[in-house]
């Protein structure tokens, strides 16, 4: 994954969801950066399809509040719709920038059929899934399972926020941190000042260090980047994205708030997409 | 007795230079009052001063006169002393949006309000933003946000734990929720759940049940608690746009607070920005089209613009206006639309302010005429007047010809002085005709056309002159030139003992003897450029004239101007063109024969008579009777015609020459064809006044003078019209060396003398006239008639009269 050219694909999960929606549009984006294939998947959970063939399936609706019987067949037709409805939503978005694409469906647990479809190199993109009266200081179960057992860079996004330029990466001076700013020097499109390099610590020598540490590892790749001291701590993390504008957050994946409860608290901050590099 | 022919100085009583002391009236004194108008002027003056309903003015007379320029003046003076009328605004009403609100400001605040509110709102546009902007607030907005979502969550966490703890799981279906019971994590497969025992299979039902009400629950208080969100996001809101809007506002009230109305007016504006603040933060957001604006419409800030109709800021004293095109809508204002999109649209800063918005605490001048021609302008400036309000609405709308919906503005409070200008005969006809003048405009300033013509008054004349040349950048006048043009006015009024108070024509004779005193390269106007002025004047006006007296020196009209000729004498009459009026004179015949009485206008038979000839004309046939067959029946029967004329003859000035042929006639005594006579007579044998003397006799002059040279000819007018007389120059020149006469005649027999040359004769205590006489022979004449009228009766002979 440090390697450019290591990076043939962007796999996306779908869902209904507005999230979704935003998640497959920065995929895209994403996809024809690196020039890149976009691959997207609509998994069909298992466990709704074996609710359904349980004599007490029933489901509570969202909107009317009613009880009914949660039919099989209707359950079945629906996803397929669903299917169909995502394919063509991914065709547009796919077209429109001119990356080759492919859609995919199975079936299973969400988070496992993702990272099985999942291959060395690829970067998934995932919008938060579920409604909006769910999930706050939680992940959802399948970004749950992603962040504790991908191997792969992954982008988490949310509706309303855009995958884009600036990207502030914390750098911390550990390997991780190197692969991130690695990761996030290639997504600037080009302009180096469209990166920004958090360094983590607040005693001065220890930032010239690795400012001095992140700067010749970017100038080896022919890139730079602008340097900004970053006090410990997720606030002083949080105010450097909003005052920098900051559209995407790149962490390494090993870094202490790349963990399911800090990651969500996070995101809901900072309003913008986050990055785990592995 | 004997008439005497009058003095040449009475044909044109002259003004003498010598009277003045000044050389050119350069030299004198601006003329400020103004000349024979006292009537007019404490008319004006008390209509003016008048404050009670209905007594606005009518300036009556003749166009020309100069009551423009004179009611100008006198409100002029009037309005400086008064403070400036008030400001008007309308403003956009916030309970009803079709019924903007008249405020009314002092002069200058109201230009002062439309400032202050657009700093207003362009203050608000950045400070409510950033307001709402500000950490405080997101903060607030993110405790509320955390709030509702922390309960929601809590809800759910809590059926959560309890699904948990009954081994179930609770799935997001496409369109809700669904409890499913599970082993080891994975939902149970219809396998496995048949495999449970009954038991188990009721109580994970029971336990499913139950989960499913309480996500219902969950499900149902949600949209509670967004409403409560919003609710409170609401106040929050309020809260900081209160904080952003409150002291801007309470500053303007301040500034404002002499003037209730306009106070309200910003607190509604206050509550209306509470009310809207998503239209001051909608800008930031931005990526709407034109397109999407136009039809979802932009947030707009029109409605809190002031649309100042009346802007008096900087006047000095009341206003005064007057409006050259009084339509409807220019008298009374009027509501414009723009198009939008193809639709027509219009809101209260598309309110145009009519004359009376702009006259409102001052006075309005009007054309009558102007006034009049316009449709409904006259209705409506009535009803402007009788109600005391200005009520802006379409023509359309006040003949229910549209409704459209449109604007219906706060009729604003009318406090004007209205001057209509016109001429007398609209003034008389509206008074007859119209029920609401005669209470609208109580006090009518009647311009007079004339002033005596005396010392005092030529001296006013002279300073009359010089303002009028200082004003029109002419040269000064010298006294000769001012003593010409005092004698021109005097003819303008057709009298010698009068001067004409017309400004305009005195003005035009200034302006184009300035042109002649120019072309002459003199410095100051003398009477030689006032003569040129007035030769030139007739000169482009006299092609008809020139061609009709053509034709009586080549003999195709025919008029005798010598040698003698019985029943037939040169009667004159005055031809008007425009403002050109000449005399021409015409031959009048009279045959007299055996008959029943009768007198016969040929001009009346034919219809081309009017009546006030034919009653000439029976004058003088009952006054034939009434001197000459008072015992027995006139018995004749005469005619009498203008020969060659072939349009209407009015007027009874001919009656005299009409009288005079036909005595000649009867008496067969020849009348000198080098006289003219005009003048009415009375039964009694009077001879009465006429008009158009000047005309008259220099028409004569003319046609003599052009047939041939002058040497004996005489007109007769009557002796009443002497000081009509204001001959030209050459006229009187030929009477002063004798060639040309003028003779003031009382009576018929006066003129018949001097016609016929014999003596008319008086009658005796019996009713005899002396032997020799005309009034004899015309005695006899009748006396003879009568007898053969009884001849003829008597033989049975009645009615096969003798044709003559």
């Amino acid at each position: 994954m440090n390697d450019r050219h290591t990076i043939h694909r962007v796999l996306v999960a779908l869902d209904a969801s507005p999230h979704s929606r935003a998640a497959l549009k920065a995929a895209a984006e994403l996809a024809a950066d690196l020039q890149a294939e976009l691959l997207g998947m609509f998994i069909e959970d298992i466990n709704l399809l074996r609710l359904a063939q349980l004599p007490c399936a029933r489901e509570v609706a969202y909107a009317t509040r009613g009880i009914r019987a949660v039919d099989s067949q209707r359950l079945e037709n629906t996803l397929r719709m669903q299917a169909a409805q995502l394919e063509h939503m991914l065709a547009t978005v796919a077209q429109g920038r001119n990356v080759p694409w492919s859609f995919r469906v199975s079936r299973g647990h969400v988070a496992k059929e993702l990272l099985a479809a999942a291959e060395e190199g690829d970067v998934l993109v995932l919008g938060r899934v579920g409604t909006s009266v769910m999930q706050r200081t939680r992940l959802g179960s399948t970004a749950q399972t992603v962040v504790a057992m991908a191997r792969h860079t992954v982008v988490f996004l949310e509706h309303g926020v855009e995958l884009g330029v600036p990207v502030l990466v914390l750098f911390d001076g550990t390997e991780g941190a190197m692969r991130a700013m690695v990761t996030a020097a290639r997504l600037t499109r080009g302009d180096e000042r469209n990166l920004v390099v958090l360094l983590a610590s607040d005693d001065r020598d220890t930032q010239q260090r690795l400012q001095q540490q992140a700067s010749s590892r970017l100038a080896a790749q022919g890139r730079g980047a602008r340097f900004c001291p970053l006090a410990p701590g997720t606030i002083s993390l949080i105010n450097a994205v909003k005052r920098e504008g900051g559209k995407a957050l790149v962490l390494a994946g090993d870094h202490a708030l790349a963990k399911e409860k800090t990651l969500a608290d996070l995101m809901r901050q900072v309003r913008c997409p986050v990055v785990l590099v592995r | 007795m004997t008439v005497k022919p009058l003095s040449h100085e009475l044909l044109r009583p002259l003004c003498d230079p010598q009277q003045f002391a000044f050389e050119t009236t350069a030299e004198l004194e601006e003329l400020t009052e103004i000349l024979g108008q006292g009537r007019a002027l404490d008319a004006v003056r008390f209509g003016i001063g008048m404050k009670r309903d209905g007594y606005n003015l009518y300036a009556l007379g003749p166009a020309g006169i100069g009551k423009h320029t004179v009611v100008q003046q006198v409100l002029e003076k009037q309005a400086q002393q008064q403070t400036p009328a008030d400001d008007w605004c309308y403003v956009h009403n916030f309970q009803d949006h079709q019924k903007p609100v008249a405020l009314r400001l002092p002069a200058g605040r109201g230009a002062t309000l439309r400032r202050d509110m657009e700093v207003l709102i362009q203050d608000l546009r950045t400070s409510i933003p950033a307001m709402l902007e500000s950490d405080e607030y997101r903060a607030q907005v993110q405790e509320i946000d955390e709030e509702l979502k922390g309960k929601q969550e809590q809800a759910f966490a809590d059926i959560q734990k309890q699904a948990e703890q009954e081994e179930m799981v609770i799935l997001n279906t496409p369109h809700g929720f669904a409890v499913a019971p599970t082993r080891a994590g994975e939902v149970l497969s219809p396998k496995e759940f048949e495999q449970l025992s009954k038991e188990e299979r009721q109580h994970k039902e029971q336990v499913i049940n139950r989960l499913q009400e309480q996500l219902a629950a969950f499900l149902e208080q949600i949209p509670r608690l967004h409403k409560e969100r919003r609710e409170k996001l609401r106040e929050v809101e309020r809260k900081f746009t209160m904080s952003a809007v409150g002291h801007l506002i309470d500053e303007l009230k301040k500034k404002y607070q002499d003037l209730t109305p306009v106070t309200q007016y910003l607190d509604a504006v206050e509550g209306d920005i509470v009310e809207n603040v998503k239209d001051f933060r909608a800008r930031e957001e931005g990526a709407a089209t034109p397109l999407t604006l136009a039809f979802q419409g932009a947030p707009s800030f029109t409605r809190y613009r002031v649309n100042t109709l009346v802007d008096h800021g900087g006047a000095q004293g009341a206003p005064i206006v007057y409006e050259d095109n009084p339509s409807f809508a220019n008298l009374l204002g009027r509501v414009e639309h723009s198009a939008q999109f193809g639709a027509l649209i219009t809101d209260f800063t598309l309110i145009k302010a009519g004359a009376l918005h702009r006259a409102n605490g001052g006075y309005l001048m009007l054309d009558m005429r102007k006034v009049l021609m316009q449709p409904y302008a006259w209705e409506g400036l009535k009803r402007a007047l009788r109600s005391q309000e200005i009520s802006i609405e379409s023509l359309g709308q006040m003949l229910g010809l549209l409704s459209t919906v449109s604007l219906e503005p706060e009729p604003i409070p009318l406090d004007v002085k209205v001057v209509l200008m016109g001429e007398r005969i609209l003034y008389y006809l509206l008074c007859a005709y119209d029920p609401d003048f005669r209470e609208l405009f109580k006090v009518a300033a009647d311009f007079d056309d004339r002033v005596e013509r005396n010392p005092e008054n030529n001296l006013l004349y002279a300073r009359l002159i010089g303002t009028l040349a200082r004003k029109g950048g002419l040269r000064p006048f010298d006294r000769t030139a001012v003593a010409h043009v005092i004698e021109q006015s005097a003819r303008l009024a057709s009298d010698a003992e009068k001067l004409s108070t017309h400004m305009q024509s005195t003005a035009d004779l200034l302006r184009e003897a300035d042109y002649w005193a120019e072309r002459a390269k003199r410095k100051a106007v003398c009477a030689a450029d006032v003569q040129c002025a007035i030769d030139g004047q007739i000169r482009r006006a006299d092609r008809l004239r020139e061609r009709l007296y053509e034709e009586i020196k080549r003999g195709t009209i025919l008029i005798d101007s010598e040698g003698e000729k019985s029943g037939q004498v040169n009667g004159l009459s005055v031809l008007q063109l425009g403002d050109f009026a000449f005399g021409q004179p015409s031959r009048i015949t009279a045959t007299a024969r055996l008959g029943k009485g009768e007198v016969v206008d040929i001009e009346r038979e034919v219809e081309l008579g009017g009546a006030i000839h034919s009653k000439g004309v029976l004058i003088l046939s009952n006054f034939m009777a009434a001197r000459y067959a008072q015992n027995e029946p006139l018995s004749l029967s005469a005619s009498l015609v203008f020969e060659q004329s072939y349009g209407m003859v009015e007027g009874d000035s001919a009656s005299v020459a009409e009288l005079c042929a036909l005595l000649s006639a009867l008496a067969d005594a020849p009348i000198k064809q080098a006289f003219a006579v005009t003048g009415s007579v009375n039964q009694h044998g009077q001879v009465q006044a006429i008009g158009g003397v000047n005309e008259k006799i220099e028409g004569f002059y003319d046609v003599c003078k052009a047939k041939g040279p002058i040497g004996e000819q005489a007109v007769l007018i009557p002796a009443a019209n002497v000081k009509h007389l204001m001959l030209r120059e050459d006229v009187v020149a030929a009477a002063a060396a004798g060639q040309f006469c003028v003779y003031a005649i009382e009576t018929i027999d006066e003129a018949i003398s001097l016609l016929t040359g014999l003596p008319a004769g008086a009658a005796d205590a019996h009713g005899n006239f002396p032997e020799g006489s005309v009034n004899y022979r015309v005695q006899q004449r009748l006396k003879e008639l009568s007898r053969l009228r009884k001849e003829y009766s008597e033989g049975g002979k009645e009615g096969s009269e003798q044709r003559s």
